[in-house]
């Protein structure tokens, strides 16, 4: 992430505007492929921490005024590397055995007594290595003397899309709360979107915003200051946004530079997310249960996605299909990879809250459970094995389908 | 007392806060706020006291299910000793006003007893939440020799809960909403540290009715120490560091030693002090104003012309910082001083490894292991280490009776922390005399800092000896 002094954005009178670099601006791409150079080179000869950041200093960034930036890039490529303490003794144990003779003189004087360099010759010695490799060994778990192992980053476009991404993120840590409209959200990915708000701890408000939501995002003592302690969990979170297919923005409130300004992110900026798309497109099956289902010619209009249900303080449903009727209503989820515990609690949950017109069609394949299989879930649970069964649903459909 | 009915209304804690379930009879405590995300009422944690109090008062029956501790039966204090006259005065002043409050104390004056003292007068499980790690491994120390119980830690590395744990404010900040209903009492070590605005939130998300601060130097620059009344409760008990000296502190000197740079030195300390005060200049900035600084290293990161003058100024400091010099009159001093326990002061870490590196004497910074830290401390208690260098690390409250020389080489103009690193070897022994030494390094910069750092009043009883 991209912290402190390495944030850059244009602060305006009413909103701050995150200094994203176009990945394909051949300066840009330039000075951040010189920077995977450098690391890789790094590895090569196992420099140090320190030595790399020195290296990176004098080559690249020099007196250039963009340095900002360029150590900004530089430090997002060293987050991802991998470094290592090496020294011929723990430095713990070097210290403590050099430490034991001193406080020393810093030159040798009349009185003969051995200096700093001498103990470390005869500490050298009985170790059976080079003097300066107990020098270099005595401070080796200090962050900046550690080697680098490892670079896995190899393309400077890569460390650029990456860089824009820490630098939301870094000012996601000065928000006090955030707002995401999501305008044609995609079933699944809204669900993995809800998942990662639950995982974060984050507690939100939805309402329906045009053909989509609005979702407010914040923690429970938002309700009393504007308080940047979700911060950490709102950046944390954030790279699960750019999954969203549909168009996105996001308006978060930041506490920055000592005045409250809104941030504008949206789709079009260009960001894009490093995390593994979960929730993917429409299954084959869904398509093909949704051909089916139309050719029944039953009368219920079938659409993709629908309504978010909510059930009490975080859990909520994110429906695959809504079938419309004469004014009445049913959804259906489509369950991925499931265990029974988890169901049971679903459907213990919709009962509490009421919402009978909620239809969950679960895999025979997908159970996550061994040995136990799809029965006595209840009534409104379609079990499948190679295809999702038209006419059953329509069946439950028509039982479980309530005036809205 | 009535069995309270299964439909009265419920007050719970909720990750750093209270929820009130108001049941059927919609009754609103004052302080709270709907919150139309769980459809409950909701209040910072810190409102616990006085809500319950309110449903007492009126006579309303509730569920206090937000409270997770029980009092103690019985603590007991393993190593009871007679309090000192103001010892006993603060308690007292604290317990008047209702176990709230700021007591401010010169450092190594017995604060830590004075907090085993309000321990024992409140009998609540205790959160002691202080600023550094060193402070966290001392009270987790004298804690544990003082009672009979398991002290747990937060921070540092551990994490381990108990009726009475030490925290590091960081720690606190980052568990207050899984803990924060836990503790009856809260003490606050060096409570100056409380009004940043993320310690705040450490005060409003425990429901701890009982708090305590503890301070040598409350007031902030800031002014933000004002809000200090309604986290922890108003200052109950002051005392003045002169009324201390000699009697319960060691009496201490104050040595001033001034250094000349070489020549060379001299002549790049001028060279760069002058491009970056033209920089400075030229673009007009003011450096006495209030955020003069901040605009000049904002003009500087802009041009080449300015990144050179920040660079200069920090040449600068460096050769002021760190000049040969200093290095062998430090180790001059060390010579005379032998067979007396010293701390060596630095202002970055650069000086304090390059000393460590040349004399061969422990370190500690904000690098160095929680472990080690205490083998160093402990190292020197013990004399198996006579000198021990360290950074801004040790600036606060550390116990080292066996300390009686200090040397600050470098260091900030702060008056606090000057106070502070005094205090650190003012801590009463048999027959000390405390000296401290001041490296100064004439014409610079260094000179105007030493004077600004003489003004507090610390210095009004120290220089006569």
């Amino acid at each position: 992430m991209i912290t402190g002094p390495l944030l850059r954005a244009r602060c305006t009178r009413d909103e701050v505007r995150p200094s994203l670099v176009d990945p394909d601006s051949p300066r840009y791409r330039e000075a951040a492929d010189a920077l995977v150079v450098e690391a890789h080179s790094a590895v090569e000869r196992q420099s140090t921490r320190g030595e790399l950041a020195r290296c990176i200093e004098e080559r690249i960034v020099g007196d250039r005024v963009d340095h900002k930036l360029l150590h900004g890039l530089a430090r997002v490529l060293t987050e991802r590397c991998s470094f290592d303490t090496q020294a011929p003794l723990p430095p713990g144990e070097l210290r403590a055995r050099l430490f034991a003779h001193g406080p020393v003189r810093r030159r040798a004087d009349l009185s003969g007594q051995p200096t700093a360099a001498d103990h470390i010759t005869a500490l050298a010695e009985e170790l059976g290595c080079e003097p300066a490799a107990v020098e270099r060994g005595m401070f080796a778990d200090l962050k900046e003397n550690q080697v680098i192992l490892k670079c896995p980053v190899d393309s400077g476009e890569w460390l650029l899309q990456r860089y824009n991404l820490a630098l939301v993120q870094g000012l996601l840590l000065h928000a006090t709360q955030v707002e995401i409209l999501l305008e044609q959200p995609e079933p699944k990915r809204l669900r993995q979107l809800f998942r990662s708000i639950k995982f974060h701890g984050l507690m939100h408000r939805i309402e329906p915003r045009g053909a989509g939501f609005a979702i407010t995002l914040d923690g429970p003592s938002s309700l009393f200051r504007l308080n940047t302690r979700y911060g950490m969990a709102l950046a944390r979170f954030f790279p699960a946004l750019p999954l969203q297919q549909g168009p996105w923005s996001m308006t978060a409130q930041l506490k920055y530079r000592r005045r409250n300004r809104p941030m504008h992110v949206h789709h079009d900026m260009g960001l894009r997310s490093h995390l593994p798309d979960h929730g993917t497109w429409m299954s084959r099956e869904e398509a093909y249960f949704q051909e089916r289902f139309q050719a029944l010619d039953s009368g219920w209009e079938i659409s993709h996605g629908g309504a978010v249900l909510h059930l009490g303080d975080a859990a909520v449903v994110v429906p695959d299909f809504t079938f419309h009727k004469d004014g009445r209503v049913a959804m259906m989820e489509v369950v991925g990879v499931w265990r029974r515990a988890y169901l049971k609690r679903r459907l213990a949950l919709l009962e509490e809250h009421g919402r009978p017109e909620l239809i969950m069609a679960v895999s025979r394949t997908l159970l996550g459970d061994k040995g136990k299989a799809a029965k006595d879930l209840g009534t409104s649970v379609v079990p499948w094995s190679s295809a999702i069964p038209a006419r059953k649903v329509l069946a439950l459909v028509e039982r479980v389908a309530v005036q809205r | 007392m009535h069995p309270v009915p299964a439909t009265a209304p419920t007050l719970r804690f909720n990750r750093g806060t209270l929820l009130w379930d108001a049941g059927p009879d919609w009754l609103e405590p004052p302080g709270f706020t709907p919150d139309d995300r769980v459809a409950l009422l909701r209040a910072p944690a810190c409102h616990y006291r006085a809500t319950v109090e309110w449903l007492v008062e009126h006579g309303i029956p509730f569920h206090d299910k937000a409270r997770a501790w029980q009092p103690f039966e019985d603590l007991r204090h393993l190593a009871p000793r007679d309090a000192r006259p103001y010892q006993t005065e603060a308690l007292e002043a604290w317990l008047a006003a209702g176990k709230r409050g700021v007591v401010a104390l010169p450092t190594g004056t017995g604060k830590s007893y004075l907090a085993e003292m309000c321990m024992l007068a409140a009998k609540r499980p205790s959160l002691i939440v202080v600023p550094t790690i060193d402070l966290l491994a001392q009270w987790h120390r004298r804690l544990s020799t003082a009672f009979d119980q398991p002290i747990g830690i937060l921070g540092g590395g551990s994490h381990e809960l108990q009726a009475i744990t030490v925290s590091t404010y960081a720690s606190a900040y980052l568990h207050v909403e899984r803990y924060g209903d836990r503790f009856g009492l809260v003490i606050f070590d060096e409570v100056h540290h409380l009004p940043a605005e993320s310690h705040q939130q450490i005060a409003e998300g425990l429901l701890a009715p009982f708090r305590l601060g503890l301070s040598a130097t409350p007031e902030r620059a800031d002014e933000a120490h004002l809000l200090l009344g309604d986290l922890v409760g108003p200052v109950v008990c002051r005392k003045d560091i002169r009324e201390f000296s000699g009697e319960y502190l060691a009496p201490y000197e104050v040595v001033r030693l001034h250094v000349h740079l070489s020549q060379a030195e001299q002549d790049a300390y001028d060279a760069a002090q002058a491009r970056w005060r033209g920089f400075v200049r030229q673009k007009r900035i003011y450096l006495g104003a209030r955020d003069g600084w901040q605009r000049f290293l904002q003009v500087a990161s802009r041009s080449k012309e300015g990144r050179a003058a920040h660079k200069a100024w920090r040449d600068a400091r460096r050769i002021a910082h760190s000049t040969e010099r200093k290095l062998d009159l430090l180790d001059d001093l060390l010579q005379e001083e032998e067979g007396r326990r010293a701390l060596v002061f630095t202002d970055d870490n650069a000086t304090a490894y390059r000393i460590c590196r040349e004399l061969l004497v422990p370190c500690i910074t904000h690098q160095t292991p929680a472990k080690e830290r205490a083998a160093i401390l402990a190292g020197l208690g013990e004399g198996r280490y006579r000198v021990v260098v360290t950074s801004r690390v040790l600036n606060e409250g550390v116990d080292l009776p066996e300390v009686e020389v200090a040397v600050v080489v470098s260091g900030s103009g702060s008056v606090r922390e000057h106070v502070q690193r005094l205090g650190r070897i003012l801590r009463p022994g048999h027959g000390k005399q405390a000296v401290l030494y001041e490296l100064i390094t004439a014409r610079t910069a260094e000179e105007r800092t030493s004077r600004r750092r003489s003004e507090h009043e610390a210095y009004g009883g120290g220089e006569g000896g």
